[in-house]
């Protein structure tokens, strides 16, 4: 997670201007502790009531799942390569030149795809919130990367089991390798050596994360505007 | 059929299958609670498809953890060889990534037959990788060969297991693994990249159908051709991706963004040389 998320969960309120908004997002995924801090902040909030996005159910809805999470990584990197940090290497240019194209082509791919099986059932674009990255730095770029990515792997590896059409699983499986490949990269280039490290793939079984739908939103939800819903997905 | 004879074998085979037969025995309760006659007409119909369940996962998905044994066998061996000669591997940060390679090899191994329990197939007796181990960068050639053909195996087993019912949730289990062996790949393909003297110009994914000296099968199409196509594909879901989406994009990155399955005969022809018995 970005530092400032860590910031404002480790102390239960920001240390740093956050917005309110953004604030309670990061407080819902904090310890229990916190509850009664949301709902005393529920009241005043001082944002209006962002636009609700149910992303669907059944297959679809799982598609659409890859649909936001792509969609997200994607807008991402596109403000890496618009506005690089300081001191980027043309290395790292190269890298996120190549991984902004792999993830655009997986949410156009997804679009697409989705849109030729139920197009009365495909979401809409996204309005990502990137106020927590600091994209003219090095560090926040990276960890921001990183979180995306290992997040992607963990989506993808708890969303397989919830897909009925082995077409589309296998064309979750086609995807999901890329992002543990760009996993990697980008924890190598935060520390040469991270790629599969013991924070993410479990020492004692050589697992990689599985996420549910739930715990991915949680932690995605933070970086998208639209307030997301997935009741059904997968049902 | 005798259904209780049924149950036992189910047991005795995958002890781990008590926990679908746990559920499956609601259908007992289901039916008690159906009039008689609704009981009869749904009964064939609601125990043939639990049992064709359980039997599937116990044909099936031992048969594709055997078969992932195998390679986990294969790469962790081929780690531990590595390891043991003196010199292969520069110290520092080549060696232990090496290192937290073999720990997942190792770990793979150790999941996959508590998984299969006493139908886990016994590790061959020794296996042979030529001239893998005659120097750094032949070593890292065979590595990547290794860790590519690995993802490239169990995403294409990933169907079975979802068609066998997916019995303890062994897809999860596999997505889990197939994804650790894409970290590796792309770790080694790093290592390559930066390699003493002059690294192989690639990333951590796969451009085309580009070998960059690894065995040019790990890259190609497997068998059908249309389920299992080479590295360099392009089209997915029926859309050519270099033209559907706008031409935005060229042939190697939309290659890169898509990772393909291997069939386990293309699979076995290239891992089977190195396994002596």
């Amino acid at each position: 997670m970005p530092k400032s998320v860590m910031h404002a969960t480790r102390a239960g309120q920001p240390l740093q201007p956050v917005g309110r908004r953004r604030f309670l997002q990061v407080a819902s995924v904090a310890t229990a502790s916190t509850a009664l801090l949301i709902s005393g902040c529920n009241k005043d909030d001082d944002t209006p009531s962002a636009a609700t996005v149910d992303l669907g159910s059944g297959d679809v809805g799982v598609l659409n799942y890859a649909y936001a999470l792509e969609q997200l990584e994607a807008a991402f990197y596109a403000q890496i390569i618009a506005t690089p940090y300081t001191g980027i290497s043309a290395e790292e240019q190269a890298y996120f030149t190549s991984i902004a194209k792999h993830e655009a082509i997986h949410r156009d791919f997804f679009k697409a795809a989705i849109t030729a099986a139920a197009p009365g059932n495909i979401i809409g674009s996204l309005t990502p919130d990137f106020s927590s990255v600091t994209f003219t730095d090095r560090s926040s770029v990276l960890s921001t990367a990183k979180t995306f990515e290992d997040l992607g792997v963990a989506a993808y590896n708890g969303a397989g089991k919830l897909l009925k059409n082995t077409d589309y699983l296998l064309l979750a499986g086609k995807i999901v390798s890329v992002e543990a490949r760009h996993a990697a990269v980008i924890r190598d280039l935060i520390n040469n050596g991270d790629f599969a490290a013991d924070d993410v793939v479990d020492a004692s079984t050589g697992l990689d994360k599985a996420m549910s739908v739930d715990e991915v939103l949680m932690a995605a939800q933070a970086f998208i505007k639209e307030k997301i819903t997935a009741t059904n997905v997968g049902k | 059929m005798n259904l209780f004879h049924l149950i036992s074998q189910v047991e005795k085979l995958d002890p781990q299958a008590m926990d679908q037969l746990v559920s499956r025995r609601n259908i007992f309760t289901q039916l008690a609670g159906m009039s008689k006659k609704a009981a009869l007409v749904a009964a064939p119909l609601l125990i043939g498809s639990a049992f064709n369940q359980v039997l599937a996962g116990n044909k099936d998905v031992p048969a594709v953890f055997n078969y992932a044994l195998l390679l986990e066998y294969l790469e962790e061996d081929f780690y531990l060889q590595a390891l043991a000669k003196p010199g292969l591997i520069p110290t520092g940060a080549p060696m232990n990534a090496i290192m937290q390679i073999k720990k997942h090899e190792s770990a793979h191994v150790a999941l996959l037959k508590g998984a299969l329990g006493g139908a886990a197939n016994p590790r061959p007796s020794s296996f042979n990788f030529g001239a893998a181990f005659d120097n750094y960068p032949t070593f890292l050639a065979f590595a990547q060969a290794l860790e590519d053909t690995g993802v490239r195996a169990y995403k294409g087993k990933a169907g079975e297991i979802k068609e066998a019912g997916n019995p303890n949730d062994y897809l999860t289990v596999a997505l889990q693994i197939h994804s650790v062996e894409a970290r590796h790949a792309a770790h080694i393909r790093m290592m390559r990249r930066g390699a003493a003297g002059g690294g192989i110009m690639q990333a951590g994914w796969i451009s085309n159908a580009e070998a960059n000296g690894a065995p040019q099968v790990v890259y190609g199409p497997g068998n059908p051709a249309t389920t299992f196509p080479s590295e360099g594909n392009t089209t997915q879901a029926g859309l050519n991706l270099v033209t559907a989406l706008g031409t935005t994009y060229t042939a190697a990155e939309v290659s890169e963004a898509f990772d393909e399955a291997l069939d386990e005969a293309t699979v076995r022809s290239i891992a089977g040389p190195f396994i002596v018995a």
